[in-house]
């Protein structure tokens, strides 16, 4: 394993940095289970979601520190409304719904995430009953799939530049219907995840950029939706509210030596904002000190340093970095199985053409499975054998 | 030795196959040299062309784009047309250069990989925009060593519903906005900030990155490879999968295909190939007369194309020129082309000989992933241009390059000064290069344009430089000024006035562009400002964009115009036009009130009465009944009110209120026209008390209209139909259209014993009588299957009557199997597709390779009992059910054409599947999609009819099969197929049966040789035959492909020994004569010459005006329809073609085509 200098460093700053996330609950109780199929439902923040992987991995990698397996499957549509109005295709929207909720009660989900309300919004308080009417409807329609239910609140739209558009009378509408999906979640004894404000505290998320490591980076390419730190940004956000705040674990080495083990409590997300674990090594000489890991050395400090303690998750660098791109390649494989490009001829009115081909999509299945089963095996947590010895 | 095809395949002998195999795939697949193709290419006169990059620099090229430095930036994929499970998608950008400017790229470098099928990158925002499936990305290398480093995702939810329709065809415009495409069965759904855009269907998108701000600049077109704006900023779209040429793009327009579109606006080049890619050539490399000619790829015949535009009033009209490239390589496949920075035309060439993944399997393993070449095509000896520095210049010499002669200098300096604009702002540098521009300079006044779009580029409103460019000389600066008003209209005060002044505009293309700015402005004011566009004189742009204004407004003006706050003035045109955009039930009384007035003259009157009858309440139409009383109203007038009155009952169900005693009148009228309508009129109102009338009309009417009429009148009203009809369908000796009558008006009250009764008339009938109509009835009403099977299954069937019934089945794209089998054995016939063995088909090529001939098989094709020319056209003219066949040849391989031919439904061209539609009465139709508004579908059928039906009379809709019936060739043998499938595969490539690009008549009426005609020659001379005279019946024909009429054809139409000239010189047998006549369609007055293969012989008549012939003729035109009428007598006119060519003209017109 090699983790740089500077990234360790950029690492090292953080943790001067101290979050605050919004510890609101709903009426809701609500724990993930070991053997949860999860699916997720909702609008681009749900699609593109697949493109970064960073929720779905950080929500796997915590809850398998638990000792929780859970699968995901995204059936995010960019532009998607409680009324399905994306999922039409060729056919009216109402066609798209139907085929959607056969479609989510087939996976047989234990916890359904929802996210929708934020295209609603845009309609104001003129369309907000409509919208609450339909929000209904949909919960009633997957009552037959049993699953727990987690709604999610809109995104504030950002503003980073002057030529963005001023999202003020936006973010006001978005905020009634965040409100109205609160006390939906109530009603339906659903879990509530409130993601307004930046990472849920509610302070304006205007003209915020990366608090962590790249100055100057922003949660969003283009005040919409987020970009990868974004995304990261608020897998965190999520994960707090839902599987709940992190826990720094200290873990220690007696000591300079050789092959010790370090088990971690889960795998670390790199940069994250409160680090999961913490490694110290108490009583050392003055002195610098090397860590080396599978013989090769990743970081030299001081005694001093040594005994501060640093975050350990630049060992689970690669760990995580595995895991999330894994997540991205299986929802990838499960999108091509799902929403298949030229489904007009695979599918569709022109089956009778290309109908043949239909025969290959089914064969993503024991792909995706495949992925599945290599995520399982990344997100356990780790264990390393690491030596500290004094810097040569 | 002829024998049915279909079983003689089967006997093939098939000891040679593999021999066969081995040669087949050596012709489909070429060696994949560039040498080999370059060697096919023939070049326009004076020009050049030389390999710029080919494989391994680069592999299927998509689409390109230059950057500011003269790179060559390409999308390219392997992964198309779909990705195989476990397959990697590791789809490229790649970078060419031309480092030594050679003409010859020498380095390519991979600037993006892990891309699942790129159909675009442009380079802009200091990186690439590159279109990625279902996302538009913007990319950039930030380190500089040039890979993309960093992947912004810009908007996504695309649709991929089609991988050659998903996103493409990035492009810049003049005001520095992106603009990108998706095709027909693309469905988007994006979200921005400005709230979800959605895109069902083709159009083209409108996009400001740095604010997000997205537009749908048009709607429609079946697959739109190909998009430019010209140096005024009009832009022009291509499609490669529509056949109309060039469009022009009217902002906001809806065109081919688009959903939700209750009109249309039609390419500038009917009946043309498909086209791919486009680009408006400029610059001083190239000749004068090819400044500002459209370059577009006709990528199935293997041509790169060049057409020339001129001004049509607010539009334009479009000529084809002579090829840049022509080719006979089955694997050259042009489609993306751009004049690159030094002046040269460089073109992509997707190199594959499969193309398309409709009809040819995803896995077909001649379809070829690796290769890929840019040609570069130059004018010998012209210098080339010194390619701009424009990375490196001052915002100072940016702006001075907005001079420039290159449209590829001004659009990458407009969007670098777009770009300078967000980090440091311009425009204080603009304001000085404005206020410094020359005066005197012969384009002062496009350059002052140059800095309004750069003002807009810049998102920087400036209302003086605005006005000042609306108030220029130049007509074309005017229009593009008023659309920059559009994009800036919610950012000025008063934009109201400034597009009043430019509805007023003298030039019709600002009143276009004026009129359709006005409808984003949504008050009832902005519809009676554009309505002052009808005070000039209107053409079809305009009159499509005014009334797509129309219905853009019609929320806000029409409630205010029926609480009486609106009257547009008080003109009468205003307001008819006003009415006649709406199609749906409102009240009428303005135009009531109209009606009584003085105000009207006689043309507008009849608008005015036409809108009323389409639109009004019971009330209303009474006034039109009284109307068809009075004594001064002329016949046909009377008559074709009482037709509209009908059509609104079955339309709306409102019949006319007041008394309707008067129809039994009309009843009794000696005149047919008047007669015949009312008795559809009593049966459509249900006026029982003239039921004895119209039984007696429909026994014993003294002609065969007027007893079809009253049959009709009869369904119409209803009640127990069958002691009248079912003796009338009995009658023997009636003939058969009475008969058939009758059994149709059973059908809905009587299905069984309608059913009964056609098939006993079949029975006893000589062989082939029309069984279409009933059969299509019967197939409409629910159980009509059913009551028809239980008919046929206890008798026979002539066969060929059996035939024909079975094919109206299969036309339907329904599915019937007990039916057909019924109809099989009570006809005693095997049919059906016929599906061939590898090695049959192998053979079949193989004959077709080497014993196919052409010209054998056109005449196949033109023979009527195979009926091809009733659906299909050929460079437009014929019939429009199914594709236009003009380059079929070129683009699909010969096993593909021998398939669709036998088995009709293996391969459907896109939008040519049926739908099929079930009514909440029950009834059931299926035909082609032609479009569908909020309010009703509207089908082709295989009859080529228009079926409209309202949407809240759909109950069930689902998807068809191919229209085209299977069988068809069962009245061929193998030999004559042969020939047909080698005809079909020449079609489009180069040699006899290429496109002919000049503008020909190919849609002609003859002149049938029966008592009629010969007795109003004999009275009133060959003159007669240019007159509308009813006694004479016509029949279309179609040119040859080469454009000539084959006398072959025509012959059976010759009139032998009837009077000559003048009625009155007794004819001898060698002056045989025929008469035909086609049409021409004016849209802009002015000179037309007619180019004639030879004068001898032939008699002409322009409109009713005996014309001089000569080899060339002018003739001054006026807009509007003329008919261009022919006596031909044969003997004089000897071997000469009979042929009609457009020469050079000053109107725009094109010959009429269609079916």
């Amino acid at each position: 394993m090699i983790v740089s200098r500077t990234a360790l460093t950029a690492v090292l700053c953080s943790l001067c940095l101290c979050l605050t996330v919004n510890e609101s609950t709903s009426a809701a109780d609500f724990e993930f289970q070991d053997g949860d199929q999860i699916v997720m439902l909702g609008s681009t923040f749900i699609e593109r979601a697949q493109r970064y992987g960073y929720l779905e991995a950080e929500l796997t990698a915590a809850l398998a520190g638990q000792g929780k397996n859970v699968t995901f499957r995204n059936l995010g549509w960019s532009g998607d409304t409680v009324w399905a109005e994306s999922r039409g295709i060729f056919d009216a929207p109402a066609a798209g719904y139907k085929r959607m909720i056969e479609q989510v009660t087939g996976l047989k989900p234990t916890v359904i995430i929802f996210y929708y309300g934020a295209n609603e919004a845009h309609a104001g308080q003129a369309g907000l009953a409509a919208f609450l009417k339909q929000y209904n409807q949909l919960l009633d329609d997957l009552k037959p799939t049993k699953a727990r239910y987690v709604l999610i609140s809109p995104l504030d739209h950002l503003r980073f530049s002057e030529r963005h558009p001023d999202p003020t009378d936006y973010n006001a509408k978005a905020s009634t219907y965040r409100d109205a999906i609160e006390k939906l979640a109530t009603e339906r004894q659903a879990r509530f995840v409130d993601l307004t404000g930046p990472l849920g505290t509610k302070a304006p998320l205007g003209t915020l950029e990366d608090p962590i490591a790249t100055p100057g980076e922003y949660l969003s390419d283009t005040g919409v939706h987020l970009n990868a730190f974004g995304y990261k940004t608020i897998a965190q956000v999520i994960r707090h509210q839902l599987v709940g705040p992190t826990e720094t674990k200290t873990l220690s080495l007696a000591g300079v030596g050789n092959n010790q083990e370090l088990k971690l409590p889960r795998v670390l997300m790199p940069g994250a904002f409160v680090p999961s674990a913490m490694f110290s090594v108490k009583s050392l000489k003055e002195g610098r000190y090397s860590l080396q890991v599978e013989g090769e050395d990743v970081l030299t400090l001081s005694e001093h340093q040594w005994e501060d303690g640093i975050p350990l998750y630049p060992l689970d660098f690669v760990r995580f970095e595995k895991l999330r791109s894994t997540i991205v390649k299986k929802n990838e494989l499960y999108f091509h199985r799902w929403r298949p490009q030229n489904i007009t001829y695979l599918f569709l009115f022109r089956k009778h053409e290309q109908g043949q081909n239909a025969s290959e999509i089914p064969l993503f299945d024991p792909l995706v499975d495949e992925q599945e089963q290599l995520i399982r095996k990344l997100s356990q947590p780790s264990t390393y054998k690491v030596t500290l010895k004094p810097a040569s | 030795m002829p024998s049915r095809v279909y079983f003689s395949i089967l006997c093939l002998v098939l000891s040679q196959s593999s021999v066969v195999f081995a040669q087949r795939d050596l012709k489909d697949i070429p060696i994949p040299d560039p040498k080999l193709e370059q060697e096919t290419f023939i070049l326009a006169e004076g020009f050049e062309v030389n390999l710029y990059a080919a494989d391994p620099l680069l592999a299927k090229p998509i689409q390109m784009n230059f950057d500011e430095r003269g790179r060559l930036w390409v999308a390219s994929s392997e992964v198309y047309p779909q990705i195989e499970p476990g397959q990697e998608a590791n789809d490229k950008i790649l970078v060419l250069e031309d480092t030594d400017n050679d003409g010859v790229a020498d380095s390519t470098n991979i600037f993006a990989d892990g891309l699942l099928i790129p159909t675009g990158v442009i380079p802009g925002d200091g990186g690439a925009y590159v279109a990625n499936s279902t996302e538009l990305l913007h990319m950039t290398d930030n380190d500089g060593d040039g890979k993309a480093d960093r992947t912004r995702v810009i908007l996504s939810g695309f649709g991929t519903e089609d991988t050659h329709h998903i996103l493409h065809t990035l492009r810049w415009g003049p005001d520095g906005l992106l603009y990108f495409n998706q095709s027909i069965y693309i469905h988007s759904h994006l979200e921005t900030p400005h709230g979800v855009k959605r895109l069902n269907g083709g159009g083209i998108w409108q996009f400001r990155p740095e604010t997000m701000e997205l537009d749908i600049h048009m709607r429609g077109l079946v697959n739109s490879w190909g998009h430019h704006f010209d140096k005024y900023g009009q832009s022009f779209a291509t499609d490669g999968a529509g056949g109309e040429g060039i469009n022009y793009i009217i902002p906001g327009a809806y065109y081919l295909t688009a959903v939700g579109a209750d009109r249309i606006v039609r390419g500038l080049n009917p009946g043309s190939p498909k086209h791919c890619g486009l680009e408006i050539v400029t610059g001083r490399h190239l000749p004068e007369d090819w400044q500002g000619t459209m370059v577009t790829n006709d990528f199935r015949g293997h041509r790169v194309c060049r057409f020339k535009l001129t001004d049509d009033g607010a539009g334009f009209a479009s000529r084809e020129q002579e090829e840049v490239i022509k080719s006979n390589h089955v694997a050259f496949r042009p489609i993306d082309v751009k004049v690159g920075p030094d002046g040269a035309i460089y073109i992509a060439d997707w190199y594959n000989p499969i193309i398309q993944h409709g009809e040819v399997d995803f896995r077909d393993p001649r379809r070829d992933h690796t290769h890929g070449r840019i040609w570069r095509v130059s004018r010998k000896g012209a210098p080339q241009v010194e390619p701009p520095k424009l990375a490196e210049a001052s915002t100072g010499e940016l702006l001075n390059h907005l001079k420039s002669s290159e449209e590829f200098t001004r659009t990458h300096a407009k969007r670098l000064l777009r770009e300078r604009q967000i980090e440091a702002g311009i425009i204080s540098s603009l304001e000085t290069w404005i206020a410094q521009l020359d005066a005197s300079h012969p384009d002062f006044e496009r350059h002052l344009l140059e800095g309004l779009w750069t003002y807009q580029a810049a998102n920087t409103v400036d209302r003086g430089m605005l006005e000042r460019c609306l108030n220029s000389q130049t007509p074309e600066v005017r229009a593009a000024a008023v659309r920059v008003l559009g994009a800036w209209k919610d950012r000025i005060d008063h934009p109201l006035g400034l597009l009043a002044g430019a509805v007023a505009d003298e030039h019709p293309r600002v009143r276009l562009e004026a009129v359709r700015v006005l409808g984003q402005i949504p008050k009832a004011q902005s519809f009676e400002i554009a309505l002052n566009a009808l005070d000039k004189p209107v053409d079809q742009f305009l009159d499509y964009g005014l009334s797509l204004t129309a219905k853009e407004l019609r929320n806000v003006w029409l409630p205010e115009l029926q609480a009486g706050r609106l009257n547009f003035g008080g003109n009468p045109q205003h307001l008819i036009f006003a009415y006649q955009t709406l199609g749906q039930s409102v009240s009428v009384k303005p135009l009531v009130n109209l009606l009584n007035s003085d105000k009207l003259s006689p043309e507008q009157r009849e608008d005015v009465q036409s809108a009323i009858a389409s639109l009004g309440n019971p009330q209303d139409l009474a006034l039109l009944i009284d109307l068809v009383k009075a004594n001064e109203t002329p016949t046909n007038r009377k008559v074709s009110l009482l037709n509209s009155l009908v059509a609104a009952t079955e339309s709306r169900k409102v019949i006319p209120g007041g008394s309707l005693d008067v129809v039994a009148e009309w009843l009794n009228s000696t005149e047919p026209a008047l007669q015949q309508s009312a008795a559809r009129a009593a049966g459509s109102w249900k006026l029982d008390s003239m039921r004895p009338a119209l039984e007696k009309l429909a026994q014993s009417g003294d002609t065969l209209a007027a007893r079809i009429a009253a049959i009709d009148g009869l369904k119409r009203m209803g009640g127990d139909l069958k002691p009248v009809l079912v003796p009338i369908a009995n009658q023997a000796d009636s003939p058969y259209s009475v008969r058939e009558a009758a059994i149709i008006s059973l059908v809905s009250s009587a299905p069984g014993k309608a059913a009964e009764l056609a098939v006993q008339m079949w029975q006893s009938e000589a062989e082939d009588v029309p069984v279409d109509n009933i059969m299509n009835v019967l197939l409409q009403q629910k159980n009509g299957p059913a009551v028809l099977l239980k008919a046929v299954s206890t008798t026979t069937l002539p066969g060929d009557n059996a035939k024909q019934a079975l094919r109206v089945i299969s036309a339907s794209g329904r599915k019937f199997t007990q039916l057909e089998q019924g109809l099989a054995k009570a006809g005693n016939i095997k049919t059906g597709p016929v599906v061939l063995s590898k090695e049959e088909m192998d053979h079949m090529v193989s004959l077709v390779t080497n014993k196919g001939n052409a010209a054998l098989g056109e005449r196949i094709f033109r023979r009527e009992s195979i009926s091809c020319f009733k659906c299909h056209a050929i460079g437009g003219a014929g019939g429009k059910v199914g594709p236009d066949m003009i380059s079929l040849g070129a683009s699909a391989q010969v096993d593909y054409i021998i398939e669709s031919l036998l088995n009709p439904n293996a391969k459907v061209k896109e939008n040519y599947h049926t739908v099929i539609v079930v009514t909440d009465e029950g009834k059931t139709y299926s035909g082609i999609k032609l479009r569908q508004t909020d309010k009703e579908l509207v089908l082709r059928d295989a009859e080529d009819k228009e079926i409209r039906i309202a949407l809240d009379e759909i109950d069930e809709q689902a998807d068809g099969s191919s229209i085209m019936p299977a069988g068809l060739t069962e009245k061929l043998t193998e030999e004559e197929l042969v020939h047909l499938v080698r005809f079909l595969s020449e079609l489009g490539k180069l040699g006899d049966y290429a496109v002919v690009k000049t503008p020909l008549a190919r849609k002609w009426q003859i002149l049938m040789p029966d008592k009629d005609s010969r007795y109003q020659l004999r009275r009133k001379g060959f003159g007669v035959t240019a007159t509308n005279a009813p006694e004479l019946t016509w029949k279309t024909e179609y040119s040859q492909v080469n454009g000539s009429l084959p006398y072959d054809d025509i012959l059976n139409y010759n009139f032998g020994s009837t009077p000559g000239r003048g009625g009155l010189k007794p004819i001898r047998s060698q002056d045989a004569m025929v008469f035909i006549r086609t049409e021409v369609n004016v849209s802009s007055a002015g000179t037309a010459e007619f180019l004639f293969d030879s004068p001898n012989g032939l008699t002409l008549w322009v409109d009713e005006i005996p014309t001089e012939v000569a080899p060339a003729i002018k003739l001054d035109l006026s807009p509007g329809v003329h008919r261009i009428s022919l006596a031909v007598n044969l003997s004089e006119r000897g071997p000469h073609p009979l042929k009609i060519i457009l020469g050079e003209s000053t109107a725009q017109l094109q010959f009429v085509n269609g079916k």
